[in-house]
């Protein structure tokens, strides 16, 4: 019996081998599963258990963005934020592509901030705006109606 | 991560688990009773965090570790009643030739809860909804906290269940601050459930390497670490559907009574089953006409199985909506306005097939899986054409997945194909697991491999005659 037992071993390992060497399972488990991801093996990722570098490994770029522009209004200790968030198609149209704007909900999620679209019930509440243009991203403050109409107009076309 | 916290929820799993299973006098061999009431014993603590907020206690740690104490203690009085000393199962290690077959789920595995843990919850649908009301519960200490100032417009998922929400708030306050680590439990110990149901039908190499398929299912498999509903309600549902076999196998109402409460785990993890539940009646009509009950037991029956459903339907809309989500929901808003149009149904079953299953993205998703239960069954029906009880129930299952799926596309526009039906169809995928630990052909299979493993030699019997 332990040697027909051998034998199903042996037949075991030879399925496991073909099944991996099946060209969509191959390129699955190596791509996705054995090759560590962008942000290294498990052993790395066991030296680097700080709650806010694993935020950023797993958002990317643009949670890195939005987390300093928080860290800007907590410096110069701006309260009661409404920041008008400009629509991805316009922000990719500014060459902006690592920059991908979050629905209101998740930009709150990750920063605590209130935001609102070109298309939010509320608006025309905005009182800062991110803006996007000439090859930069800086923070406006929105003074008066015409300047949230301007942005508001500008906006208009592009999708969200 | 605090490990103090994880043992003691683990452990307030378990005991709650156990006391219902007790309580429905469940009786499975130790291995499966074992992951069963793991599994069991997730949801029921999901609701500590809302009895926190009714009260009008702050969302932290101490009253919320009292009321996981608490429920987990109202569910293990059962156990009390009847306190037997534990006894420790013995342990069945796994032959040689399944470890090939082990060790690479292992290694899925390992990769599936560190990932549940390193990272923090990440699909669209959870930091606009549950993770979002989770992580603003906990710092504010309140369910109904600033989130709801903010512009939802975009999403309509904080009117889900409080599933997560509860989970969510109760590991990121008890074990690490991403939560998520009940995904790993549920999906840990599901797996070891079905390798044991596995195991109970066909060889263990047979087993092990229908299990590794299963696994390998890259869709299926991100589910295990990427929070959402559809994983753990698949793992309900299906469960719901195994003791349904049970009872219609040896008709014990207290396996119909624990199938009816499953179905309504899964009812609450995502109200829509609801529809799926209703399409499994016609196959209780037919078997309480075939066993001519009376017409009282019947509806009795019938309404065990739909009440208990809809009483978790009514507590996720009428009790979690009115109570935690400040914010006007109109259920008829989310229907069809068109419901005079049924073609749509046959659209959503046509594009199920098309662009889901029998197309090269169906095996992106889903891997060879399906074409392999398709085949089995396709011999299954061309050479032997003997079905089991546990097989003919499992295939319908799995129509009521594919169907109802089609019903939910009709009736709730907002449940699109590229993304509700094609989770939703996760359900269907251990119902084929199960089909397949009854396929006849794999049967006869398995039957041939262990006669010729336990063969003596002709040899040796004849130098003993």
């Amino acid at each position: 019996m332990k040697y027909k037992r051998n034998i199903l071993f042996i037949i075991s390992i030879i399925v496991v081998f073909l099944l991996y060497n099946e060209p969509f399972y191959n390129y699955w488990f190596y791509n996705r599963i054995l090759v560590p991801d962008d942000h290294g093996d498990i052993f790395y990722q066991v030296q680097h258990l700080d709650k806010e570098e694993r935020r950023e490994f797993r958002f990317g770029d643009s949670y890195i963005f939005y987390r300093d522009l928080l860290n800007q209004f907590k410096e110069h200790n701006v309260q009661n934020i409404t920041l008008l968030l400009p629509p991805n198609e316009y922000v990719h149209k500014m060459n902006f592509d690592a920059l991908i704007i979050p629905e209101p909900a998740v930009f709150y999620y990750f920063t605590g901030v209130n935001a609102v679209t070109k298309s939010s019930p509320d608006v025309r509440s905005a009182n800062w705006a991110l803006v996007a243009a000439n090859g930069k991203v800086w923070m406006n403050r929105l003074r008066t109606r015409p300047q949230l109409d301007s942005l508001l107009a500008l906006y208009k076309p592009y999708k969200d | 991560m605090n490990f103090a916290g994880l043992i003691y929820i683990l452990v307030a799993h378990y005991l709650a688990g156990k006391g219902l299973l007790k309580l429905f006098g469940v009786q499975l061999k130790p291995v499966p009773f074992f992951c069963l009431c793991m599994i069991a014993g997730v949801p029921l603590l999901s609701f500590a965090p809302c009895f926190v907020q009714l009260l009008h206690l702050p969302v932290d740690t101490i009253p919320v570790f009292i009321a996981v104490t608490v429920i987990t203690a109202a569910f293990s009085i059962p156990l009390w009643r009847n306190f037997k000393r534990p006894q420790l199962p013995k342990i069945v290690f796994p032959a040689l030739y399944e470890w090939p077959y082990l060790i690479v789920c292992l290694w899925f595995t390992i990769f599936s809860v560190w990932r549940c843990f390193y990272y923090p919850p990440y699909s669209r649908d959870m930091l606009a909804g549950p993770e979002l009301l989770a992580e603003f519960a906990v710092r504010e200490k309140t369910m109904i906290s600033s989130v709801f100032t903010v512009d939802l417009s975009t999403s309509n998922n904080y009117f889900k269940s409080p599933f997560i929400t509860g989970l969510q708030i109760i590991y990121k306050l008890l074990v690490c601050p991403f939560g998520q680590l009940w995904l790993s439990v549920l999906f840990v110990c599901f797996i070891v459930w079905l390798y044991n149901m596995l195991r109970n039908r066909l060889h263990p190499i047979l087993a092990s390497l229908l299990l590794l398929i299963f696994f390998a299912m890259p869709e299926l498999f991100a589910y295990t670490f990427l929070m959402l509903y559809d994983y753990s309600n698949m793992i309900f549902f299906f469960l719901g559907f195994y003791f349904l076999i049970r009872y219609l196998e040896n008709k014990k109402l207290n396996e119909f009574a624990f199938s009816a409460f499953l179905f309504g785990l899964a009812t609450y993890i995502r109200t829509e089953t609801l529809i799926l539940i209703t399409l499994i009646l016609p196959l209780l009509l037919f078997y309480f006409y075939r066993w001519k009950l009376p017409v009282k037991s019947m509806a009795y029956n019938f309404g065990i199985f739909l009440l208990v459903p809809i009483a978790f339907y009514i507590i996720n809309i009428q009790v979690f909506i009115r109570f935690f989500i400040p914010i006007p929901f109109d259920l008829s808003q989310n229907i069809n306005p068109d419901l005079g149009n049924i073609s749509a149904i046959f659209r959503r079953l046509q594009d199920i097939n098309t662009q889901l299953i029998f197309t090269y993205k169906g095996i992106a998703l889903y891997g060879y899986f399906v074409f392999l239960f398709c085949a089995v069954f396709i011999t299954d029906l061309i050479w032997l054409r003997r079905f089991n009880l546990e097989s003919r129930i499992a295939l319908y299952a799995i129509m009521v997945v594919y169907f109802g799926l089609g019903i939910i596309g009709y009736l709730l526009p907002l449940a699109d194909l590229q993304n509700t039906t094609k989770r939703g169809l996760f359900k269907a995928l251990p119902l084929m697991l199960l089909y397949m630990a009854n396929s006849g052909v794999l049967l006869r299979f398995s039957a041939f491999i262990k006669d010729w493993e336990y063969a003596k030699p002709v040899q040796k019997v004849q130098k003993r005659k």
